[in-house]
């Protein structure tokens, strides 16, 4: 699961062949360079406001996709937990079962293979611990949590994170107080991929627009154009939330390019087009792109042994089923010869029931004055 | 069966690759070369910014070079014209009518300032869309402002791609002359052609009879330095019963016989060889004492061999220029042994500052567009001893409107007197406008090597680059058919398996 999400987050941000934010703000940077050799020319002005709103709709649109795959696994976490909790309910009605017919001594074997299969697909999903009772019912254990007791449940549910903020959803038993911890299963799986990767990932691109708009704004804001001072190049703080400030976005005759308002000066041009040369700041000696480019990076990282990971699983899995097969499973050539041999026994008692039936046959035929 | 899965996975992989002609197409398959690939894009970007912009930059040099050399070409055409109007043939009449052509000459160079290219007028600073030389109550103004608008061409450098026209307007220099003649000694080291105040010792031929009777003709060609002919006298073909040298008061050659009877130097072909060193002479005392050589400062002179320093320890000075003060220190880190140390030390001590031999090459002279003083430092009397303390004086400054306007009037009010100065600040100017032709033509060199590095950059980039994110083809294909070959090869294993069951035999 978590692979797959930061697979779909890998598409999302379409590097390093699609055009992505990388490319937009390549494209960003180039449009002030090209302005800054053309300071004079209005048309340049234009194509920074547009270049700016190509950059941050990407960054919408990177981060609008980011947020659909949380809602997903938000979506996916209820609906597994419905899953969860309908298992449960069988499982319960079954023990109810299992118990009254076993009561008579008579073993529901049919049963209790039902209820097996349904304990091997609730262990997909959350890891669980089971035991049988001398009555035959099974408890089920989630965290150390008895949540299933001969045929009563106790139902997993999903609450709305704590603080208005959190969108995430948090699963609880029960009405309990605290959210479970869970460690491994599929449910594990999405919950991690949400609030670890999918956490991160948006975290950094934040970063990344945030230290964008301050250093542009920076610059900008000292700027002069013969129709103002002092603007803010760019409003928000996220990636979500930045755009082109609404003034210049309106009449980009405000886009500045010089700290005096002088027509054909360039230097604040010069200075805010080398921003994508230069270390974002001291102690960060990575630029602008470079700070993208590691977020690229982290989740190529993360999806990579992500996926190395689901692959060696997949292996275990693979051959611990082998295993099981080969204890609870059939040999086919096995019971081939068995069968064959059945049937064959069967043969012969159907001949013997031959020779019976002529024997009688016989015996019926035989002439009236014979006794 | 997952063996099936793993090899179609494979086969896919390689296929995608050999389609795409790309390593790799999402981060995962590779997270570190899709970093670099990233990083060596961002790079490639920023150099074509950079190759776009000095290309831009070219064409500005270019432009603001070909102007100033017109410019320069109409300041030499007017210099001519004052020449010829300043003779005795002229009058007022042929004045009248130069006076027109000067007028034109003006408006020329008017023209030609107020270029604009690419949209900018390049010769007003940052005022870019205002005619920056405009005429104004009958002379000429200038409108725009001291600014010079710059192009990024590398991420620390940026060139300028115009010239204020302010430049134009003060084309003046201040400086201190040394007021100290400043003679050297002859040394050995002593170039022949710092001779005679600096017209030189003209190669050739000389014949060298000693006190016992020997001759040797002594050719002087090819020779450099006050050694080499000594050295040629010294060692004669056939040898002569001699000893050239430089005397003791550093000023000329004597040559002493060893034998008592007369020595003689006589210069041959027709030459002036000796002459020139001051030793074509004739003596019965064994002793040729030569005549003064006068050498001039050079950048080489040793500073203990000019007479007025002689014994006289240079600690340092004092400049005082545009609100700085600034001590040259001559002792430390070494003391100063040529001029050239002592003028290197200077200019790198002070920012601004101009340090040269002057014309006459017998002093030193500093030199800057602002005014300066200098003076001695602390209770040593360096400056005194340099005869470099004082204010500067300044020449100028000239404006090359100014100047010529004052010829065009000059000319107008029939004034031939006045056009002795014109000239001279014809020449001044023409002076600067060469400096700054020379800057601009630093800055086309500049152009052309950072055009080179981001060519070369660009090459390498793009060499890395594919090296990462390319496949090799070959390589892929190669593998690719290996891939298949295994993946058939699993599929038939399989069905071959599958088909093995005792089904088919009951």
């Amino acid at each position: 699961m978590v692979s797959s999400t930061l697979s779909e987050v890998e598409s999302v941000l379409q590097e390093p062949n699609g055009s992505g934010l990388a490319d937009a703000i390549h494209g960003f940077f180039e449009a002030w360079n090209n302005l800054s050799v053309d300071p004079e020319n209005g048309s340049m002005r234009v194509a920074v406001v547009e270049a700016a709103n190509r950059l941050t709709e990407t960054f919408h649109s990177v981060d609008n996709a980011l947020e659909q795959i949380t809602d997903n696994l938000n979506n996916q976490i209820s609906a597994d937990v419905d899953k969860v909790n309908n298992i449960m309910k069988r499982i319960s009605d079954l023990n109810g079962q299992i118990v009254s017919v076993e009561s008579k001594d008579v073993t529901a074997n049919d049963m209790r293979d039902e209820r097996d299969r349904l304990l091997m697909e609730l262990s997909k999903i959350v890891k669980i611990d089971a035991k049988e009772d001398r009555f035959g019912s099974v408890d089920v254990y989630i965290n150390g949590t008895n949540v299933v007791h001969r045929t009563e449940v106790s139902y997993l549910e999903v609450v709305n994170g704590s603080d208005s903020n959190d969108t995430s959803l948090l699963i609880k038993i029960d009405k309990g107080d605290d959210p479970l911890e869970l460690e491994s299963g599929e449910l594990a799986g999405i919950v991690q991929a949400r609030d670890r990767y999918m956490k991160e990932v948006r975290a950094s691109l934040d970063h990344v627009a945030s230290v964008l708009i301050d250093r542009v704004n920076e610059l900008h804001r000292q700027g002069w154009t013969p129709q103002g001072s002092g603007y803010d190049f760019f409003e928000g703080d996220s990636a979500g939330t930045i755009s082109v400030a609404y003034v210049i976005k309106n009449n980009p005759g405000l886009v500045a390019t010089s700290y005096d308002g002088t027509v054909g000066d360039n230097s604040l041009a010069n200075d805010i087009a080398a921003l994508s040369e230069q270390a974002i700041s001291e102690d960060d000696r990575r630029t602008i792109n470079g700070l993208y480019d590691s977020v690229v990076a982290v989740v190529g990282t993360y999806s990579r042994t992500a996926k190395n990971m689901a692959a060696n699983q997949q292996l275990i899995c693979e051959n611990l089923d082998t295993k099981r097969e080969s204890i609870v499973g059939v040999n086919l050539d096995e019971e081939m010869v068995k069968l064959s041999q059945y049937q064959q026994s069967y043969q012969a008692a159907a001949r013997m029931v031959k020779v019976v039936e002529s024997l009688i046959q016989t015996v019926i035929d035989l002439p009236a004055g014979m006794y | 069966m997952r063996n099936i899965f793993n090899s179609l996975e494979r086969l896919t992989e390689l296929q995608v690759q050999a389609g795409s002609n790309k390593r790799f197409q999402v981060p995962s398959d590779d997270p570190v070369s899709v970093m670099k690939v990233m990083g060596y894009k961002a790079l490639l970007k920023q150099n074509e910014n950079f190759a776009n912009n000095v290309v831009d930059a070219g064409m500005y040099i270019d432009t603001i070079d070909s102007t100033l050399r017109s410019v320069k070409d109409l300041l030499d055409s007017a210099k001519a014209i004052a020449l010829e109007q300043r003779s005795a043939t002229a009058t007022a009449e042929t004045r009248r009518v130069a006076s027109i052509e000067i007028k034109g000459m003006i408006s020329d160079v008017k023209d030609l300032l107020n270029i604009k290219f690419n949209g900018k007028y390049i010769f007003g600073g940052h005022r870019t869309q205002i005619e920056p030389f405009q005429e104004i109550g009958g002379a000429i103004r200038y409108q725009g402002d001291e600014g010079s608008v710059k192009f990024r061409v590398g991420p620390r450098r940026r060139i300028d791609v115009t010239i204020p026209g302010s430049r134009f307007l003060s084309m003046g220099e201040e400086y201190v002359d040394n007021s100290i003649t400043m003679s050297p000694d002859v040394t050995s080291d002593t170039l022949l052609s710092d001779l005679n105040n600096g017209d030189g010792v003209r190669a050739g031929r000389f014949q060298i009879t000693d006190g016992d009777g020997n001759t040797a003709v002594i050719d002087t060609t090819g020779a450099t330095t006050v050694r080499d002919v000594l050295d040629r006298i010294n060692h004669s073909v056939p040898p002569l019963n001699l000893i050239a040298g430089v005397t003791s008061s550093g000023d000329a050659i004597a040559i002493q016989s060893m034998g008592s009877g007369e020595i003689t130097v006589t210069d041959l072909d027709g030459g002036s060889a000796a002459a020139d060193l001051g030793i074509a002479k004739t003596s019965s005392g064994g002793l040729i004492v030569g005549d003064q050589l006068n050498p001039v400062l050079s950048e080489n002179t040793k500073l203990m061999n000019v007479d007025s320093l002689k014994g006289i320890i240079l600690h340092g000075i004092n400049v005082n220029i545009n609100g700085g003060s600034y001590h040259v220190d001559f002792i430390n880190p070494s003391y100063v042994q040529t001029v050239k140390d002592m003028l290197d030390r200077i200019m790198e001590a002070v920012p601004g500052l101009n340090a040269q031999i002057n014309e006459t090459r017998d002093g030193i002279v500093l030199s800057s567009e602002i005014p300066f003083s200098v003076g001695d430092s602390g209770s040593w009397s360096t400056a005194t001893d340099l005869g470099l303390d004082g204010e500067a004086i300044s020449h100028g400054p000239y404006s090359l409107f100014g100047t010529l306007e004052s010829l065009e009037n000059a000319l107008v009010s029939n004034d031939p007197e006045a056009l002795d100065d014109i000239i001279g600040e014809i020449d001044g100017v023409a002076k600067h406008l060469l400096e700054i032709v020379a800057e601009v033509g630093a800055r086309g060199k500049e152009v052309e090597i950072v055009t080179n590095r981001l060519e070369d950059d660009r090459t390498k980039l793009q060499r890395n680059l594919s090296s990462i994110e390319e496949i090799d083809l070959s390589d892929v294909l190669t593998r690719l058919s290996q891939a298949q070959v295994v993946y058939q090869a699993a599929l038939k294993t399989a069905s071959q398996i599958y088909q093995l069951s005792l089904l088919n035999f009951s």
